[in-house]
């Protein structure tokens, strides 16, 4: 009976604890999943937003999926950071990597220099950043094609 | 049987949760009508039975996305701000004896609260003040966010928790004085 009764306690503040914790978080999954961009919803695995015109003299020039970026840089080592926005448009989290051509400019997702990822798991109309990072050639002038992939 | 604490907490939170919907859904509506941007609403989520703002493209939904975000923070914010207020001047433990006359006589004495009230309240409000905090620096992070607002719902969220905690500290003083 005793034991009973424990069980009961803790099954009962256990659900209060969940109820409390569900009434914190419901404002902000409402917040995320309320506003959205129609149209392309069912149609693109991504969307790519172009941010180039924020750099002097940086070139973009796409090609299908192909992405062609030109540049000119000022310094031997230097970094660009969200050059394109990839956004998910989808209902789901989707899982997208980056091809480059090799040289001295790599591309990554992000804005952390220190981790230069090229797969990434983007969730549900979210967007992030796709930055460049540029060293080790002595030519100023830069150019570097992409692409993205849907995992 | 249920913890009193948690009861008066989940009691406590259903107004900032009402709210801060409430804000997130009227702030929408009102940038889209003040930007005048063109939106459908459609179902979505569970059952879809949940209501969904669409917009055309990106430029509109981070606008409108940013303004509705403003909006659940000035929303959290100004909650959080009244209860601070009532915990500092119409807390029961330390309010001052002429302001406690002239609301007796105004006959204005339910806005003065109990620290077992005070404190439930502060905890949720907080709670979601600095979870929108979170949220709001998660969205600059993926940039669908301004970081400008992140940096300013971080400074008002630190000050107020600050504000929070000198409270708390005066009550421990007050408890200490009388044992």
């Amino acid at each position: 009976m005793m034991k009973n009764h424990h069980f009961l306690k803790i099954s009962l503040n256990f659900a209060a604890v969940i109820l409390l914790l569900t009434l914190v978080v419901t404002p902000f999954y409402f917040a995320r999943q309320f506003s959205q961009v129609s149209g392309v919803k069912s149609e693109t695995q991504y969307l790519v937003v172009s941010q180039v015109e924020k750099f002097p003299g940086m070139y973009l020039s796409q090609t299908g999926n192909r992405y062609e970026i030109s540049f000119e840089r000022q310094n031997p080592s230097q970094a660009y950071m969200a050059v394109l926005i990839v956004n998910n448009p989808t209902n789901k989290a989707k899982t997208y990597s980056l091809q480059a051509s090799s040289g001295a400019t790599t591309a990554f997702f992000g804005e952390d220099l220190d981790s230069l990822l090229t797969q990434i798991n983007v969730p549900a109309g979210v967007s992030v950043p796709i930055s460049l990072i540029s060293q080790g050639d002595s030519a100023s002038t830069q150019t570097i094609e992409l692409s993205i992939e849907t995992n | 049987m249920v913890a009193k604490s948690l009861i008066k907490l989940t009691d406590e939170a259903i107004i900032p949760t009402l709210a801060l919907i409430v804000a997130k859904m009227v702030g929408l509506y009102l940038t889209s009508l003040t930007f005048n941007l063109p939106f459908e609403v459609k179902t979505q989520g569970f059952l879809n039975i949940l209501p969904a703002i669409s917009f055309n493209n990106i430029a509109d939904y981070t606008i409108a996305e940013n303004y509705s975000n403003l909006a659940m923070l000035i929303v959290a914010a100004l909650g959080t701000f009244f209860v601070l207020v009532r915990a500092r001047f119409f807390h029961a433990s330390h309010i001052h004896p002429k302001l406690h006359a002239r609301l007796v006589r105004l006959n204005l004495e339910s806005l003065i609260a109990p620290s077992y009230h005070l404190y439930h309240q502060a905890a949720i409000w907080l709670i979601f003040l600095w979870l929108t905090v979170g949220f709001l620096i998660l969205s600059s992070i993926l940039g669908t966010a301004y970081v400008q607002i992140a940096i300013i719902a971080f400074v008002v969220a630190a000050n107020f928790s600050w504000i929070f905690a000198l409270d708390i500290e005066k009550e421990v003083e007050i408890s200490r004085e009388s044992v």
